[in-house]
């Protein structure tokens, strides 16, 4: 077959088979959201781990500085809004889950030296919000769960009308619902903590989150993503070792660097304040 | 038969949907998120001027970037965030029962299936690490309840820009 036609008929398929089922509802994505970020509180071996909330001064300053990129992004608002989470896990991880929930772990933060490092890996997250990645990567897992087909058959049943219908019709049909919510949760969470959003998605976030970083309303330093993620050391790379290959993506952010102009250094009033808020983490 | 590739991607492009767009109409539209503003510019963090609540309805007159210009119900003019706005026509109200909107306080607007009580079933289902789980995503809203406060938010904002020198308070212009 032509060489041509081999990659143009599987963009086509590719393009009839997503368009096969409807999306999620936005408010439907926020309770997906919802629970990927209860799944994402269990460690690998499943122990519940839970936000760091011992330090809510750490928590409020991680969403200060994710709102000062995500308002300036080119997806300012959610359904409920962003929400920023310090994930109580010594893995070096960072991800953005559907409707805006965003979390950093402490083993994240731990490695970080500055705030615009910290800007850096929310501004990469918060690239994948925009781009809809987390909603693209719901619909195929509820897909892969067979969810769009019990919501386009048997699935009419709004809460409203499941108090009319009776405890027991309503009952049957909620089970099959939360069989079907449960099996999203468990395909995405793990797909997306362990593998990321993939090759493609993840060096489009990282194109964006510089392009974010760089702008009139923001201007953080954007050399610092690339910095945080070439300092990690192979073995300590976590989840991030699952990200496109390092040097390949570290070239790519530079390339998009490289067409921003004049870019922010760090600055040192920023990494005071980052020292400060970070200080109880670091035990000091 | 033998096409060209050009002839090829001619036709094939013609079998496929056309890809999603933005909506870029101009005319009635309606508040689809929980928390907007209204902003005398084109910015959420900047030139408050109140709240934008679900279900709200406004005109848009114009788009720059990412924002609309639009008219209120009032009549006054302001932007907001184009990612806040649904068409009217698209917009559905959830539930009926004014008991249930009153529990899910508002997030019954197009709730669908993956709804609260869908959640509740499976925290059941997952047990009580699961239901822990989710209770600390609840403490973890609350808490975070302050960004949807957006004239504080505005001003808390701005401080946090210019004790890091950040935007308008940076060397780079």
């Amino acid at each position: 077959m032509n060489r041509l036609l081999v990659p143009l008929l599987a963009a086509a398929l590719g393009a009839v088979v997503g368009c096969s089922h409807p999306k999620l509802t936005e408010s439907q994505e926020y309770y997906v959201g919802r629970g990927v970020a209860a799944n994402a509180m269990f460690d690998a071996q499943g122990t519940y781990v839970g936000l760091y909330d011992k330090d809510l001064n750490l928590e409020e300053y991680v969403a200060m500085v994710g709102l000062s990129v995500a308002m300036e992004s080119d997806r300012p608002e959610t359904f409920k809004g962003y929400h920023f989470g310090v994930v109580n896990s010594p893995d070096i991880n960072a991800f953005a889950a559907p409707g805006g929930f965003i979390f950093v772990t402490t083993g994240a933060l731990k490695q970080m030296e500055n705030e615009d490092e910290l800007a850096g890996v929310l501004s990469h997250e918060i690239g994948h919000v925009n781009l809809r990645h987390p909603e693209d990567h719901a619909n195929r897992a509820a897909d892969q769960a067979g969810v769009m087909g019990i919501l386009d058959t048997g699935g009419h049943l709004a809460s409203g009308v499941l108090s009319i219908l009776g405890k027991k019709t309503a009952g049957d049909n909620l089970a099959t619902l939360t069989k079907g919510f449960g099996s999203v949760l468990d395909g995405f969470t793990k797909e997306l903590i362990v593998n990321g959003y993939g090759r493609e998605s993840e060096l489009a976030a990282d194109a964006l989150g510089v392009q974010v970083l760089c702008r009139p309303g923001v201007r953080y330093n954007p050399n610092s993503l690339k910095e945080f993620i070439a300092r990690l050391p192979k073995k300590e790379r976590g989840a991030w070792s699952t990200h496109p290959e390092l040097d390949g993506r570290i070239q790519a952010i530079d390339d998009q660097i490289q067409k921003q102009g004049a870019v922010a250094a760090t600055d040192p009033a920023r990494t005071a304040r980052f020292k400060a808020a970070t200080a109880g983490l670091r035990g000091q | 038969m033998v096409f060209s590739a050009p002839v090829l991607a001619v036709l094939l492009s013609l079998l496929l949907p056309a890809p999603a767009q933005d909506d870029d109409s101009l005319g009635p539209k309606k508040v689809n998120v929980q928390n907007a503003s209204y902003n005398k510019v084109p910015n959420t963090t900047r030139g408050y001027i109140a709240d934008a609540k679900i279900g709200d309805d406004v005109t848009v007159l114009a788009y720059e970037g990412s924002f609309a210009k639009v008219k209120r119900a009032d009549g006054t003019e302001a932007y907001i965030a184009r990612s806040a706005l649904i068409p009217s026509e698209k917009y559905v109200k959830g539930p009926s029962n004014e008991k249930e909107m009153g529990e899910l306080k508002g997030q019954g607007y197009e709730a669908g299936r993956f709804d609260p009580e869908t959640e509740a079933s499976y925290r059941k289902e997952k047990g009580p690490e699961m239901d822990k789980a989710f209770q600390s995503v609840d403490r973890w809203e609350v808490r975070q309840a302050w960004i949807s406060q957006r004239g504080t938010l505005s001003r808390k904002m701005d401080e946090f820009r210019k004790t890091g020198k950040l935007a308008e308070y940076s060397s780079v212009k």
